[in-house]
């Protein structure tokens, strides 16, 4: 009898450390859905036009964020939700409104460029990573970007996201091959953000 | 022993017939037949000005050399040249100095001075050494008051296409690719000037050069008969004339449509400089205003090129990575949007089948599937011909 109240206490321990396991799994979910931020109060569905604002680089990559911000205005055109305005016209919008940085631009700044060129609100973004990165004999090309949405109204920020693609996986360590190509790895991280913005 | 003859005979004939068979598959891939090497009739009085080749190959070219043999096959296909003599003169007279396209000034020069009724713009676009590769644009513009495009393609050959087994199929002397590519020109024009239905086959569009990604933020309209402009992409290449080549090749691909006029590139670079035009990082709204207004066309076709690289020396692998972007005049809003971007070995699993040394096949290749992604309607049958 006492054995069997040790062995049914000994259950009960493990039933409770296996509860607090999967509440801690739990909360990791939780914890990485703050790569996304979105205003509660903004009404996303109001937004038919945007601008796509040059992209910050930090990375070594000369025009890595050229190429990043085309892909993104592509596919988030490709939507057929949103309209974006032509790069051309946005550099016209940034010229006409005076931004001393086009990639970061102040609330301000933002809501004249989004006068000037006719959209409801503009993008702007950060590249952190792009390109080939290495680890041994493995390599593999990655990218890292930051993108956040500003009102064109009222210049506050609405909606940020982050997104991370590529790297080396265990294929590449085991087989070589350098890694999914770098177009291939940008479209996925784009379509990435663009699934947290419709979210 | 009759039997004997009689099989010998059937055999000789059969290897006859094989032989036949297969020096006309030698010219099956390019889709364009040969020439039978008779002037063309109908177009005998036909009087052309053959420019100097524009290089964009950002290479020294024998230039000199390549646009006489094609005066030779012009020659050869019954038109009627009109002199380097006689063209210095009108070049020296008018101050002429722009060889890549024909504007509205030097189509009347030539027209009142030469009396000729078209001119041929041709443009380098790949010169190599070692392997031999040729790769070369030409169009048929016409001398009227606001030139047209009547016939334009391009061709390009590399040495090391088609290597064979143990290298037998390599071509080490430019001769030999410089004449090739200037018989296919040749019979393309020669099927515009048969009015031959086959003038705007291309052959097949290889699905891997679709372009990746595809808007229509708005429909484009489609019943009537359009007129297109297409500036030069906006180039963020490190490849020097990337932009223009790229429309040079859009122009190429319209040209080709039954319901589309497309500007010539000459008179686009013309209205750009009387305006004084600079596109930052592309075309803006205000762009399309003036350009659809002052050439009178529907819509306007831009883009960026991020990637146009053509290794020379044998090497590497092309590369080409560009969008699209179309313009519509009435709603002052893109149309049309696409994302391209390939490799030459893009698809290529086994023995190089599938390869592509040039980046010039691909670009016709990409802008083809961009154009017909754009849906302006069904490519020529027949051919529109300049007025005398």
């Amino acid at each position: 009898m006492t054995l069997l109240t040790r062995i049914t206490g000994t259950s009960r321990l493990k039933y409770a450390l296996l509860a607090v396991a999967l509440l801690s799994l739990n909360a990791c979910a939780a914890l990485g859905k703050t790569d996304v931020y979105r205003d509660s109060n903004m009404d996303f569905g109001s937004l038919h036009t945007v601008a796509v604002l040059p992209f910050t680089n930090l990375t070594k990559e000369q025009q890595a964020n050229d190429r990043v911000r085309d892909v993104f205005t592509s596919e988030l055109m490709a939507t057929g939700g949103i309209y974006v305005v032509p790069a051309g016209e946005v550099a016209r919008g940034i010229v006409a409104a005076g931004a001393g940085s086009p990639s970061t631009p102040t609330s301000e700044e933002a809501m004249k460029i989004c006068k000037n060129v006719k959209a409801d609100a503009l993008f702007t973004g950060t590249l952190r990573e792009y390109g080939e990165i290495r680890s041994g004999t493995a390599s593999a090309n990655a990218i890292v970007l930051s993108i956040q949405l500003m009102e064109g109204q009222t210049g506050r920020v609405v909606w940020s996201a982050d997104t991370t693609q590529g790297g080396i996986t265990l294929k590449d360590r085991l087989l070589g091959g350098g890694g999914q190509p770098l177009n291939i790895v940008t479209q996925k991280a784009v379509n990435d953000l663009i699934k947290k913005l419709f979210e | 022993m009759t039997s004997s003859r009689s099989f010998l005979n059937k055999l000789r004939l059969a290897l006859l017939a094989a032989l036949c068979l297969l020096s006309g598959c030698q010219h099956a891939p390019t889709g364009k037949p040969a020439a039978s090497g008779e002037p063309v009739a109908e177009i005998a009085t036909l009087r052309v000005v053959v420019y100097p080749i524009e290089n964009l190959s950002g290479t020294p070219a024998p230039v000199k050399e390549i646009r006489r043999a094609w005066i030779a096959k012009l020659r050869g296909l019954g038109l009627e040249v009109v002199t380097d003599a006689e063209m210095e003169r009108v070049f020296a007279k008018y101050r002429i100095r722009y060889t890549g396209g024909v504007d509205t000034t030097t189509a009347q020069a030539f027209r009142k001075e030469a009396g000729a009724d078209a001119i041929v713009v041709s443009s380098l676009e790949i010169y190599g050494d070692l392997p031999p590769k040729l790769s070369l644009m030409s169009r048929l513009v016409s001398t009227e008051e606001k030139p047209r495009v009547f016939w334009m393609d391009s061709d390009g050959i590399s040495g090391d296409d088609s290597p064979g087994l143990l290298g037998l199929g390599l071509v080490s002397d430019f001769k030999v690719v410089q004449e090739r590519v200037l018989q296919r020109l040749a019979n393309s024009l020669r099927l515009y000037l048969e009015d031959d239905p086959r003038q705007c086959d291309r052959g097949s569009l290889e699905s891997k050069f679709a372009p990746k990604t595809v808007a229509r933020p708005t429909p484009a309209g489609q019943e009537k008969r359009t007129s297109i402009a297409v500036v030069p992409f906006y180039n963020e290449s490190f490849r020097n004339s990337a932009g223009q080549l790229l429309q040079l090749h859009f122009v190429n691909q319209l040209a080709c449509l039954a319901r589309v006029d497309v500007v010539e590139p000459g008179l686009v670079r013309e209205k750009m400089l009387s305006i004084r035009m600079v596109m930052r990082e592309g075309i803006s709204t205000r762009d399309v205003d003036v350009m659809s207004y002052i050439l009178e066309s529907d819509y306007v076709l831009s883009g960026t090129v991020f990637d146009y690289q053509d290794p020379l020396g044998g090497s590497g692998i092309p590369k080409l990575d560009f969008n699209a972007l179309l313009a519509d005049k009435i709603n002052r809003k893109l149309v049309f949007a696409s994302k391209s971007y390939n490799e030459g070995d893009d698809g290529v699993y086994f023995y190089d089948v599938g390869l592509y040394r040039n980046a010039d096949r691909m670009a016709e290749k990409m802008t083809g599937r961009v154009v017909s992604e754009m849906r302006l309607g069904e490519r020529k049958t027949k051919s529109d011909r300049p007025s005398n």
